[in-house]
């Protein structure tokens, strides 16, 4: 019962922050100057009535040497109008001026950019979860051994070296002179074959390089701590084998820090890597956000910005709740 | 042997042996059909930055919508090389490559079969004066081939191309690329059916029929007074900083002040104190709003028509185009202005059509912009499309071409892929490892693949693009920049003459520009028509005196003997001065940078200058990037070392801003920046005279510098002789004047002198002074200061080779329809293997 106060509570308190966050993405994007700019060979007068069509501006005129004057809408007007669209239509609107998409539906494009990216950062996942968490327990195992001493170094390669110049090494040595893979991702849309996946594989290796090193680093510092801890002196006193101690005891332990992090890096996943995603041509999520920004192209905006808040507050949630799960101890709620 | 049977045996014999000789000088297009060669085909493989969204012809963007659009679409008319005796093909059906005449063109129907000019024959509704029916070019009727298709198999008829030009000038969709056709080619009616109720006018009340104000109230009319004659009210403003309109209601108690502190003013005020003067013949009449029920215009009254029983098409048009040579083949304007007509997919059209959203009138289309909208009558098809991601065009079977001799053999491109790579790094790979076919030449492979045999270099790009010093003086007064000295003429003079075009090219715009001294390049012509014939290629900037008049901009003097000397150059000839000229003359620069220093510091009111502080230029830029910031410490370095040892030693700032992102253009233009570095133009290559009218025309939409009020600056010019309206007079009238009978638009835009230049209304030498004046006035203005012209180099891979090394006109390196395939898909793919998948050896060979 206290769980379920707890959560109801919570759930409340995300509704009403979402709602904030949402409103005062509205403001803000609706307070940039409205792009009034006629390209090359355009009318002017077509740009006007068009944002007049809109229904974000009105009362225009032509003024001397041609500079155009308008009224904006009342912001909050063209606040209600939305939100009753989404409500009463579930109408999220198409793309006004994000050029590559241009009179498509937002939500679609959205949707059809979404699996790609998901794939690859759960490929990522998976293979960077189980190595970087292996590698942790065999550096704070073997701790201060040589075995430890190759693996930090390993982390503090990967750590140190950026992204960026990883994937371009990659796409350089394993694409390109070695011809393993090809140079950017397959533009086929079956995800689930072999020539879809080994083409994925150059960007997923970019990625997990860099949570490999996260991984590892927490597990080590965790499980080092854990296992210096009195409890597992009691648990070998016991009669527990030290697997059995680490095993049950050390291991479940550290992860109450560990595995929010990769709870966390799982819902991330949806946000996608601009940067991965250009160098290896992936039709992903990962450049929309920040172009639809660029383009000012509102109703996008708007579309990606609510997802995003919508994601990382429940992150937050399932965060806090998965403690209670990991670790008995920890009670949500409970007074 | 009778008679009779020994001319017809002569006549047999005859053909016999002139079809031999045919056969045997290897021509022939013509007659007896082109054999099908036995040439190879493959798929081209190449790259974008940015994907197309929307090959609409209605509403397309740029060049990246245009990708897909130049492959889906036909022309009426179309450019093609000229061949020697006309033999385009050779015996085995191949391109006659070598009967090619260099720098010449043929122009040929292709969707359409007839060209007429029917001025004289339209319907009288049209309103074509006597005067304009004798001259013809006003009315054209183009008669359609009847196998036009979709690539579906629907067939397009002349109804169809009537149908889409309704679409196209729907005023529920604002079409962005409506303004083609009602300002370019000005279809007769087409802009009114465009902006139908959307405006009115004020109509005083007396012209309305009311006697008095009073009368006009009773009536129930909202009645306005004009704030701005009476009063002296523009720019005045409200306490919400909302400046004062010219018509307010007399009702309206809004208060607008004035900065200077002149008495504020309301519409009521004025009607209120000043009632009197509202009244009908008072010379401030009031006024009433009334709808513009001349923009009601019905469809039937739009200049464009369907004569269904003959395919074809007939446009009514305010401009007369010379359309036709006198001899009724096609000019060279046919295909340059009126290459087609939009033309939608009717059913596919109609679905496409989006309602406006909740709170919004706009209707939109996504008709062309998915796999599913898009419909094809061009040589190739859309196959595949995925936003953001890659297209796929293959060959389209139902194109009318295939049927045509003319096409025989061309389009070896079995179909285009195109990928999305943003990255150049992924991209250059991509290129050597084989998975492309083209690359551009740029900063990070120039200096090893310059002379690479893959490479070629493009001139005839119209880009030209420099500097853009905004001037005018009540807004720079006006702002806290303390910098009325861009409006002292010698200060933006000085500091274009202090700008090394080479070092800039090399330092900002390495491998993919060239120096450029005028407001046009090179790539400009004032006569394409005769242009092979014709000493100086017909190019604007290779006339004589169009470098007269640059030579002089730049600080040349010409002396008695025609010859020219600008400091240490001293008697050279018009093409020696020409050829030394850079443009960058530091010693005059300085001394009419002192000109500007002893202007501003003798009239410092008048400059709003403050000596106390130092005087910011704000560099205007889209984006924040490195490049941008160096381009802005480049004129930093440049205006420091033009102020050295003067009073203005640094003393000059340059700030950089790029707050106003996509808004970059409108920050210029209402002075909120003041250096717009790389702002230019292109296009319009065949009519250098229409174009600078970006620079002398405030009215021009593409201005940069509206401000400048050229319609109250007076040029004088003496006419040469000849036989012309005004020929051989000396004549004095504004700038924009000059512009407007330039271009045969005097009459229509009310100007004090209608003289009509436009083309064969004038002679060539006559329009070619009256540019090369207007040219070197704003040269010397120094507001447009052009610095580039662009001349970037691409490579083409190994597996294709184009038809031509020598670039065309028109048609390029022979393009896709031309190109040569060298290697099967299946032989490229071996010869990368041989090869390890890295073709840089290969790329980097010069011969």
């Amino acid at each position: 019962m206290y769980m379920f106060k707890y959560v109801t509570k919570r759930l409340s308190l995300m509704l009403f922050t979402f709602a904030i966050i949402f409103t005062m993405c509205f403001v803000l994007i609706k307070l940039l100057p409205i792009p009034t700019n006629a390209l090359p060979g355009q009318d002017p007068e077509i740009v006007m009535k068009t944002l007049e069509g809109r229904g974000w501006i009105t009362n225009i005129q032509e003024g001397e040497n041609g500079v155009w004057t308008y009224d904006r809408v009342p912001i909050f007007i063209q606040y209600g109008t939305y939100i009753k669209r989404i409500v009463t239509e579930g109408d999220f609107g198409i793309v006004t001026t994000y050029g590559e998409y241009l009179n498509m539906n937002i939500w679609q494009v959205f949707v059809n950019h979404l699996p790609p990216t998901v794939l690859i950062n759960i490929y990522s996942s998976l293979i960077g979860v189980p190595i970087g968490l292996g590698l942790g327990i065999i550096a704070a195992l073997k701790k201060n051994k040589w075995q430890d001493q190759v693996i930090n170094i390993f982390i503090i390669l990967l750590i140190s070296v950026p992204s960026i110049v990883l994937a371009l090494l990659i796409q350089y040595l394993f694409c390109f002179k070695l011809g393993l893979f090809p140079l950017t991702m397959s533009t086929s849309n079956e995800y689930f074959t072999f020539p879809v996946f080994r083409s994925m594989l150059p960007a997923v290796f970019a990625l997990c390089l860099g949570s490999i090193a996260g991984y590892a680093r927490y597990t080590r510092a965790e499980l080092s701590e854990v296992l210096t801890g009195e409890f597992m002196l009691l648990a070998r006193t016991k009669g527990l084998t030290k697997r059995q101690a680490i095993y049950h005891h050390a291991m479940r332990n550290s992860m109450v820090v560990i595995f929010p992090s990769i709870l966390s890096e799982f819902i991330s996943v949806l946000s996608g890597s601009l940067i991965i995603e250009k160098i290896f041509g992936i039709n992903g999520v990962g450049g929309l956000y920040l172009n639809s920004i660029t383009f000012q192209d509102y109703d996008f905006f708007m579309l990606l910005s609510g997802f995003y808040t919508l994601v990382s507050l429940t992150a937050g949630i399932v965060i806090d709740i998965s403690y209670g799960f990991i670790d008995p101890r920890i009670r949500m709620g409970a007074k | 042997m009778n008679k009779k049977f020994r001319t017809v045996l002569s006549l047999v014999l005859c053909s016999v042996i002139a079809a031999t000789m045919l056969v045997g000088c290897g021509g022939g297009n013509t007659g007896g059909g082109v054999k099908e060669a036995d040439l190879k085909e493959a798929e081209y493989n190449t790259t974008t930055s940015v994907m197309p969204s929307n090959w609409n012809e209605f509403t397309y963007a740029d060049n990246n919508d245009t990708q897909i659009m130049s492959y889906i679409g036909s022309a009426f008319f179309e450019y093609d090389y000229k061949w020697e005796d006309d033999a385009k093909f050779n015996a085995d059906g191949t391109i006659n490559k070598d009967g090619i005449v260099a720098g010449a063109y043929t122009t040929n129907f292709s969707a359409a079969t007839k060209l007429e000019d029917v001025t004289a024959d339209v319907d009288a509704k049209w309103g074509y004066t006597d005067a304009q029916k004798a001259e013809g070019g006003y009315a054209w009727k183009i008669t359609l081939r009847d196998d036009l298709k979709w690539d579906d198999g629907t067939p397009i008829t002349a109804a169809d191309f009537e149908y889409s030009m309704q679409q196209l000038l729907d005023p529920a969709f604002m079409n962005f690329r409506a303004n083609t056709y009602y300002d370019t080619l000005m279809i007769k009616n087409s802009k009114n059916y465009f902006f139908q109720n959307q405006e009115g006018t004020y109509e005083t009340i007396g012209a309305v029929g009311y006697a008095s104000v009073q009368e006009a109230i009773d009536a129930g009319e909202t009645v306005y007074a004009n704030l701005w004659n009476m009063w002296g009210a523009a720019g005045y403003k409200d306490e919400n900083g909302n400046e004062a309109p010219e018509w307010a209601p007399i009702t309206d108690t809004t208060v607008y002040n004035c900065e200077d502190g002149s008495d504020p003013i309301s519409g009521n005020d004025l009607y209120v104190y000043y009632g009197a003067y509202l009244e009908p013949g008072t010379g401030y009449d009031a006024a009433v709003y009334v709808e513009n029920t001349v923009r009601n215009v019905e469809w039937d009254n739009v200049g464009i028509y369907a004569v269904e029983d003959e395919n074809a098409i007939v446009l009514c048009l305010d401009k007369a185009y010379s359309f036709l040579k006198e001899d009724g083949s096609l000019s060279v304007w046919a295909p340059y202005y009126f290459s087609s007509l939009p033309v939608v997919h009717k059913e596919k059209y109609e679905a496409s059509k989006i309602a406006p959203a909740a709170g919004a009138t706009l209707w939109t289309s996504n008709y062309n912009s998915s796999l599913e909208t898009t419909a094809s009558w061009g040589p190739y098809k859309l196959v595949e499309f995925e936003a953001g991601s890659h297209y796929k065009l293959a060959k389209n079977e139902n194109w009318y071409g295939w049927n045509m001799e003319q096409y025989k053999n061309q389009y070896n491109i079995t179909a285009i892929n195109c990928r999305k790579v943003e990255e150049f790094a992924t991209k250059w790979m991509g290129f050597l490892n084989g998975d492309y076919d083209d690359a551009s030449l740029q900063t990070e492979n120039v200096a090893d693949y310059l002379d690479s045999k893959y490479v070629y270099f493009t001139s005839t790009s119209t880009g030209t693009f420099g500097m853009q010093l905004y001037s005018n003086l009540a807004t720079l007064k006006n702002s806290e920049n303390n910098n009325g000295i861009l409006a002292i003429q010698e200060f933006r003079h000085a500091f274009n003459l202090a700008l090394n075009r080479s070092d800039i090219v090399e330092k900002i715009w390495p491998g993919s520009a060239v120096p450029c001294f005028g407001l046009l390049n090179v790539a400009y012509y004032y006569d394409i028509e005769n242009s092979p014939e014709l000493e100086d290629g017909g190019q604007y900037r290779n006339a004589t005196i169009a470098k007269e008049g640059i030579l002089r901009a730049y600080g040349f003097e010409q002396g008695a003997d025609g010859k020219w000397t600008s400091g240490s150059l001293v008697d050279l000839s018009t093409d020696e001065a020409y050829s030394a000229l850079t443009g960058y003359n530091p010693e005059v620069a300085k001394a009419k940078m002192q000109e500007a220093i002893d202007i501003l510091l003798a009239n410092p009111e008048e400059y709003g200058y403050d000596a106390t502080k130092n005087i910011t230029l704000v560099y205007g830029s889209s984006a924040d990037t490195d490049k941008q910031r160096f381009r802005a410490s480049y004129l930093q370095d440049v205006l420091d070392g033009l102020t050295v040892g003067t009073a203005l030693e640094d003393k000059i700032d340059v700030v950089f801003d790029a707050s106003a992102g996509a808004q970059w253009a409108e920050a210029f233009r209402t002075g909120k920046t003041q250096i717009g570095f790389g702002y230019g133009f292109s296009g319009n290559a065949f009519n250098p005279f229409d174009i600078i009218g970006a620079f002398v025309n405030p009215d021009d939409s593409l201005n940069y510098h509206m401000y400048w009020d050229t319609a109250s600056l007076d040029m004088t010019l003496t006419m040469p002789e000849g036989d012309y309206d005004g020929a051989g007079e000396t004549i004095t009238m504004s700038v924009q004047n000059w512009y407007f009978c330039l271009n045969g638009l005097a009459a229509t835009e009310n100007q004090a002198k209608t003289y009509n230049w436009a083309e064969g209304f004038a002679p060539v030498e006559a329009r070619l002074m009256i540019l090369s004046a207007l040219e070197e006035l704003t040269i010397k203005e120094s507001r447009s200061v052009m610095l580039i012209a662009d001349g970037g180099g691409s490579f083409l891979g190994a597996k294709f080779s184009y038809f031509s090394e020598d670039e065309h006109t028109f048609m390029g390196f022979g393009g896709i329809r031309y190109m040569e395939v060298n290697y099967t898909d299946a032989e490229w793919k071996d010869f990368v293997a041989q090869n390890n998948n890295d073709l840089s050896a290969e790329y980097k060979k010069s011969e």
